[in-house]
């Protein structure tokens, strides 16, 4: 039963009023644990990022007794000073230098710290699209993770981040100069929902909302579970879940102060994140055969313009639309902008070149191109530290080139003067004329890429033999260990997962809990549904890949 | 850590040639970006560390086997950047992007490039801190 409807307009997207704090902030930090010390809970989560904050809450607020466990540390908003230079080393795990091993190279940026990497995402927000549900339903027998039963899982996850739609006016040039060439093109796009509460357009969501306006899971799920009694341990990296028989018994951290934490507890949620949560669960003795494989990134570029008219990236909402016109082949179209020094350490090049465009920075635009990506990677440990293997493949590659080459079209069609490629081989575009991208052959090793998604490294699935969790979250063949962040997804949705995720981490706390879905959740009066997904995660069959 | 005094040379003359400052960009010497980029290391896994140290001293002392031939530190201005062309093409590639990367952030981060490309992160902070206490957010 469907009680109210839920507002996702301007006013709503403004409104910062509403903020819940706890009566006391649970968290006990590492530095100070430096013996040995035992805690008895009912559910040991670890990592406190968009699966584990929202997992700890649902079974705190259900009456379990939870201890999450967190590698960083919290940071107050008072800590976030709006210079992505100082933010970069601070908020993201190896100072931002986390990267693939293959062709090409490519940077995994990923938070660290309460809230993981929510905590320096662009909260864009995406239900998982149908065509990828009905792909995992039909060749990994995921029946259960239909649209119809994940809809009041995705209700309460966006009725409680209060996502919303960026309204025109906050979401800066860079957004501006897009949608008028998407729209003179007769392309489809949109402004995209996101998950704030009184967005001013600070223009710096990955180094940290210095408004709080963004709703990341360290400021909204995490204290509602410290409210309904659950405790925070940060500086405590998870070593190895304890089992008894095929039933898990513990969880053992050590602590920045070098003292060790045992987590008593019936249930462990693990959700480290597709890069860690593997190694954790091999370190525990999981010996399925495709742990730490099926590894997608949807990985992305940016192309830049420059125009003739003032953009300032800095000013408004960075990642504020989207262009889903190809979608259905697997690629997206995402708002990439920001400051400066964001700016020119992904620019290609360096010297007179790197200036010339630099100087003309306030000229500037920058927009991201996605790929549902179809090659696999793989996750190992080497010396304790992960080894994350990954070559895009030449069919990855050819989607870039065409995602490049329809941005190209864009910016053109937007008045732009010169279109600057991610590709160092290839020359600057002028004159509206594609022609050397068009006629370039463009090879995994010619791109510049990043990727912000990495996942299905415990893939979900029916067949034991070929996934690592079913379709609640639960490992294959042993009792209380669950997987709640993005290594469970199968293949890339096509869209950023940060809510599918959350989705996903609520319907397993449910299933813990014994609880029936929130049905009573209000409607959202409206819920984008970009064209992506029917070609998303790419391999002709996701089995064959290794997803299931 | 800190680097060394050898290793401090390199990385302003890197600064230099990555930056090539002119038309009212301060040269790199006159910006905090040598100290942001130290500060970076310290963020950084030893090995990654390690790495980036290492890039350090092969741009060093890689023009030895070049023309014209010298530590990278006793190239003229032109050279420099000559050299750094060859070195992210070279064999420590994609490393060495990395590294180029990295002294890109730490010139571009500092408050007077950022002023003068228009940005100033202090308003921004300020609004932020004056919308929170008035709502209560975090």
């Amino acid at each position: 039963m469907v009680t109210a409807v839920r507002d996702t307009g301007a006013r709503a997207y403004r409104d910062g009023t509403g903020t819940f704090h706890p009566s006391a902030r649970r968290i006990e930090s590492g530095r100070a644990i430096a013996g040995e010390r035992t805690v008895a809970v009912d559910a040991c989560v670890v990592g406190s990022g968009a699966g584990g904050a929202v997992a700890a809450r649902e079974l705190a607020e259900g009456g379990m007794r939870v201890a999450m466990l967190e590698e960083g540390e919290w940071w107050d908003t008072d800590d976030f000073n709006a210079r992505p230079r100082e933010m970069v080393p601070r908020l993201y795990r190896d100072g931002g230098q986390v990267a693939t091993v293959g062709t090409p190279p490519i940077i995994l940026p990923l938070g660290r710290g309460v809230g993981g990497t929510t905590m320096v995402n662009s909260g864009t927000c995406f239900r998982t699209p149908a065509a990828v549900l009905e792909r995992w339903r039909r060749e990994l027998g995921l029946d259960e993770l239909t649209e119809a039963e994940l809809d009041p899982f995705f209700r309460r996850v966006e009725r409680e981040l209060n996502v919303t739609q960026v309204p025109p006016d906050l979401a800066g040039r860079n957004a501006e100069v897009v949608r008028r060439g998407v729209e003179m093109l007769g392309w489809s796009g949109d402004y995209i929902y996101r998950n704030v509460r009184g967005c001013v357009g600070s223009g710096v969501c990955a180094f940290g909302c210095p408004t709080a306006a963004k709703q990341h899971v360290g400021i909204t799920y995490v204290p509602r579970a410290w409210a309904a009694g659950a405790t925070t341990y940060t500086g405590a990296r998870a070593h190895a879940i304890e089992l008894r028989g095929d039933r898990a018994r513990a969880v053992v951290a050590s602590t920045t102060a070098g003292g060790w934490l045992r987590v008593e507890c019936e249930h462990v949620v693990v959700a480290c994140g597709a890069v860690h949560t593997p190694l954790l669960l091999r370190r525990s003795g999981v010996r399925a055969p495709r742990l730490g494989r099926n590894l997608a990134i949807h990985p992305a570029t940016a192309v830049r313009a420059l125009f003739d008219e003032e953009i300032d990236m800095w000013r408004g909402v960075p990642q504020s639309y989207y262009v889903d016109e190809f979608a259905e082949q697997g690629i997206m179209l995402e708002g990439a902008a920001g400051p400066p020094d964001q700016i020119a350490m992904s620019l290609p090049g360096h010297g007179t070149r790197l200036r010339e465009l630099m100087l003309r920075y306030r000229s500037m635009s920058q927009f991201g191109v996605m790929v549902a990506d179809s090659s696999r990677g793989e996750v190992r440990s080497l010396l304790g530290r992960p080894l994350i293997r990954y070559d895009l493949n030449q069919r990855d590659a050819d989607l870039f080139k065409r995602g490049l080459e329809r941005v190209a079209e864009i910016y053109w069609a937007a008045g732009a003067r010169e279109v600057v490629l991610p590709v160092p081989a290839l020359p600057r575009l002028r004159a509206g004329d594609s022609g050397p991208l068009r006629e370039a052959s463009i090879r995994p090793e010619d791109l510049e890429l990043m990727a912000f998604h990495p996942l299905g490294t415990a893939a979900a699935g029916r067949d034991p033999r070929r996934s690592v969790v079913d379709a609640k979250g639960r490992v294959h063949g042993l009792e209380g260990i669950h997987v709640a962040d993005a290594s469970a997804l199968p293949s890339s949705p096509g869209v950023n997962p940060q809510i599918t995720i959350m989705a996903l981490s609520t319907r397993l706390a449910f299933g813990l809990l014994g609880a029936p879905p929130p049905s009573h959740e209000p409607e959202p009066d409206h819920i984008p549904r970009p064209r992506a997904g029917r070609a998303a995660g790419g391999p002709r069959t996701l089995a064959a890949a290794g997803g299931g | 850590m800190k680097l060394s005094r050898r290793e401090s040379e390199v990385v302003d003359c890197l600064l230099d040639a990555v930056v090539a400052p002119a038309d009212d960009l301060p040269r790199p010497r006159r910006t905090d970006a040598a100290a942001a980029f130290e500060r970076m290391l310290r963020h950084l896994p030893t090995l990654n560390r390690a790495g980036l140290r290492c890039l350090l001293w092969a741009a060093e002392l890689g023009p030895l086997l070049g023309r014209p031939r010298g530590r990278l530190t006793r190239l003229t201005p032109a050279w420099r950047a000559a050299y750094v062309d060859r070195f992210e093409r070279g064999p420590a590639g994609r490393a060495a992007e990395g590294l180029v990367a990295l002294l890109k952030l730490a010139y571009y981060g500092d408050a007077g490039v950022m002023a003068r490309l228009g940005y100033d992160p202090g308003p921004v902070v300020a609004r932020a801190r004056a919308l929170r206490a008035a709502e209560g957010r975090w």
